[in-house]
């Protein structure tokens, strides 16, 4: 292990294992943010921290896992894989992916280093809701406002920057004979995030960079009348479209991984294809349904509630192709199988939530509520961190060379699985409790019991967390050799050997119209051709190619 | 059909079209979302690897992108059949918010709402103003005009299944008609500083008689 080879690294495959293990770093923060706040509210009228401290830790929790566990473990994975994925050797711009990886670390550290500020982190919940974001109001709260805002900013750049980076990949650099169709699903699925990403980032940068301007320069945007409505919108466009960024890589390693464990080819493609691109461009239309009590107008409140329906329906399709994939397989249930099959009835549950919120009636009675938690945990928990987590179990003989704990695996899952019921499905029977309070009345019994249910389970969950720590260093370093294709998968990163050399193709590879992968006599660059002094190795059958290609 | 737990008693009337709206959507929920869930049970148990099984036809394998498998045609029977499941639920909720949006045309009290940090104020037409407490007559139609003197509040009414977002530099106007006499609790559901969690209200229902004679003697 070479530390200046970690921090000069500009190849693909180093950057996504240091995307990867920043956010576990990061997400055990978040983590454990959460568990102090599941500590504190326990039991009734706890006084374990203050009301500062937690809604600092409400804020962070929300902001961390978002922005800074979610994104980098899906960065980190498409860093990985993508590239091999569609036939090239490194992304477009190795040093500007680089790049994006410090600011995207930098500017979490920058977050959290509020922490130890006086005032501490911000403490305005993570939406950072105007006008309580303004001098005016929070002045003992600045450092935690301007560094989260500033840590932001950096993260902003480092998204942008990578984004145009995959466009550019994708675009240009796939192998000969890879066309859009024979993408694997979870290149399309990350499409679809870099096309929300492109277009989202931007209103966040502008919402920020305003308020910055706020307390830096003396503007006065926010403090303003309208003011809360305007970043009420500002952070909503960003927002709701935020939820599908991280929803869909989620959704991509389901359909990786679905179809290589059912022993299936995935069930109807082109039809997921065409709902990504139309929930793709839904996504960017429906975030009034978070603003259904402000007071805007009727019209636009059942326009908002109509179109976050039909963005269902999408979404519903999917996953019944999905459930469709596993028709006549043959399904072996190894860990990251367990992890996909997991999600789906939670995902359901979660999905199914979804469609009570889109109710602009509805809405009078369940928005900012622990209903609204028990919702979007059940669909950020699932469908984002266990799909990745799924994901990084199916690519860990791939990235390290060596075979993970099934057993521990499997511990891992289940402990998971129970214990991610047990912490929020008793949240959704509290519907009247508002999110974000300290603590409660003893009068209030139903409120109390939930709430010790749900501790309960959150330690069993960080039990789960605990052991797939210990079985993803333990395995990394003593794990039984892994073949190069231990899961019989069919996307080209099996194709070559566990873990892949640094430079992963020796020859280009070539794809044939049948969808035959081929290595072509030209090698990938000149420089192996002096490296092997000229010798080249091909497995192609010349003839056999020109069938191919017409 | 009620899953929580204060739903057993309606004391308002636009609680009662917003609890049969959750009923509608709970149902439907369950029966799509059930039927879904045991499908997959099912395949999951019957297509489930069973030793010295051979391996599907297509199963796939290294070095060979997998062909199509399904139709369009499906596509489009999925998208129509969930699109069908939502015209109902739509309507519902459409009938729901005409209802809650309009007062019914009678006579009405109308009570100013102010939010700040931390507690509620409440200006009534004859200039009384209380603070934290709302006093309000049984059977009579209450129409509150929310705003707030500082940051962004929401003033949640958890036994009336109502909220009204109060922010500062426009009014909000929800209403409300209790049917049962009581001592209710609001809280601000909203962050808006140290103070949020502490920041309640109680709303008294009283006999109109009972409530006549408070509002005028001020007491």
């Amino acid at each position: 292990m070479n530390i200046v080879r970690w921090l000069t690294t500009t190849n693909h495959k180093d950057i996504g294992v240091l995307y990867i293990l920043t956010a576990f770093l990061l997400g055990a923060i978040g983590g454990l943010l959460g568990m102090v706040m599941k500590a504190q509210t326990t039991l009734p009228e706890l006084s374990l921290i203050s009301a500062s401290f937690y809604n600092q830790s409400v804020s962070v929790h929300g902001l961390v896992m978002v922005l800074w566990f979610v994104s980098p473990l899906f960065l980190g994975l498409a860093n990985y894989v993508i590239p091999m994925m569609i036939g090239c050797r490194d992304l477009a711009f190795p040093r500007l992916n680089a790049m994006s990886f410090w600011m995207f670390l930098f500017g979490g550290l920058v977050a959290a280093s509020a922490f130890f500020f006086p005032g501490g982190a911000i403490a305005t919940g993570w939406t950072i809701y105007a006008p309580l974001n303004t001098p005016q109001y929070s002045a003992g709260n600045a450092f935690g406002i301007v560094l989260g805002v500033a840590g932001a900013a950096m993260l902003i750049i480092g998204v942008t920057l990578s984004t145009i980076n995959f466009v550019t990949t994708i675009a240009h650099m796939r192998a000969p004979g890879m066309t859009l169709l024979k993408m694997p699903l979870f290149v399309w699925f990350f499409i679809a995030t870099l096309a929300i990403m492109l277009y989202v980032f931007p209103v966040l940068a502008v919402a920020g960079l305003t308020l910055l301007s706020d307390w830096l320069l003396g503007t006065n945007f926010y403090a303003s009348p309208h003011g809360a409505l305007l970043w009420a919108h500002l952070f909503w466009i960003f927002g709701h479209p935020e939820v599908y960024v991280i929803l869909f890589p989620g959704l991509g390693v389901v359909a990786e991984v679905i179809s290589v464990f059912s022993r299936r080819p995935i069930y109807g493609k082109n039809i997921i294809i065409t709902c990504i691109i139309i929930s793709t461009i839904m996504s960017l239309i429906v975030w009034g349904h978070h603003m259904f009590v402000t007071g805007v107008s009727a019209g636009w409140r059942i326009y908002m509630s109509i179109m976050t329906e039909l963005i269902s329906i999408p979404f519903g399709i999917i996953v019944l192709c999905f459930i469709a994939t596993l028709w006549k397989g043959s399904i072996r249930f190894k860990t990251p199988m367990m992890f996909i099959l997991g999600i789906i009835p939670l995902f359901l549950i979660g999905g199914a939530t979804g469609v009570f919120n889109s109710s602009a009636a509805l809405d009078y009675s369940i928005r900012g509520t622990y209903w609204i938690i028990a919702h979007f945990h059940y669909v950020l928990v699932p469908a984002v961190a266990m799909t990745l987590i799924g994901g990084i179990y199916y690519w860990f003989p791939k990235m390290t060379g060596r075979m993970y704990s099934e057993k521990l695996g499997h511990t891992h899952f289940w402990l998971t699985f129970i214990g991610m019921n047990l912490t929020y499905f008793p949240w959704f029977l509290i519907s009247e409790m508002p999110r974000r309070m300290v603590t409660y009345s003893a009068t209030e019994t139903t409120w109390a019991q939930m709430h010790l249910l749900s501790s309960v389970g959150a330690v069993i969950l960080l039990l789960g967390q605990i052991i797939f720590a210990i079985n993803m260093i333990s395995s990394s370093m003593k794990g039984p050799r892994a073949l190069s294709n231990p899961w019989g998968g069919y996307s080209l990163e099996w194709t070559v050997s566990s873990p892949p050399p640094a430079s992963t193709f020796m020859n280009r590879p070539i794809i044939t119209e049948q969808g035959r992968v081929k290595y072509s006599f030209y090698p990938t660059s000149w420089a192996h051709l002096e490296n092997d002094g000229g010798r080249i190795e091909s497995n192609i059958d010349e003839t056999d190619f020109k069938e191919d290609s017409g | 059909m009620s899953i929580c737990s204060i739903c057993d008693q309606v004391v308002t009337t636009s609680q009662a079209p917003i609890e049969s709206l959750f009923s509608i959507y709970f149902w439907v929920a369950l029966i799509v979302g059930g039927g879904v869930f045991l499908g997959f049970l099912y395949f999951v148990f019957r297509f489930r690897h069973v030793p010295g099984q051979q391996e599907p036809k297509d199963a796939p394998k290294a070095g060979v992108i997998p062909p199509l498998r399904g139709s369009s045609k499906m596509g489009w029977i999925l998208a129509l059949g969930l699109f069908l499941i939502f015209i109902p639920i739509s309507l519902a909720t459409k009938d729901t918010v005409d209802f809650i949006e309009k007062p019914p045309a009678e006579d009405s009290l109308i009570i100013n709402v102010e939010g700040f940090q931390y507690a509620w104020s409440f200006t009534y037409p004859n200039g009384v103003q209380t603070t934290s407490t709302l006093r309000v007559p049984k059977d009579k139609v209450i129409v509150l005009e929310s705003t707030s003197r500082d940051v962004f509040h929401n003033l949640w009414m958890p036994q009336f299944k109502l909220m009204v977002d109060t922010i500062p530099g426009q009014t909000n106007v929800v209403w409300f008609k209790a049917i049962k006499t009581g001592s209710y609790t609001a809280h601000c559901n909203e962050i808006c500083g140290v103070g949020h969690t502490f920041m309640k209200a109680t709303i008294i229902v009283q006999e109109p008689e009972e409530f006549q004679k408070w509002y005028e003697g001020g007491n």
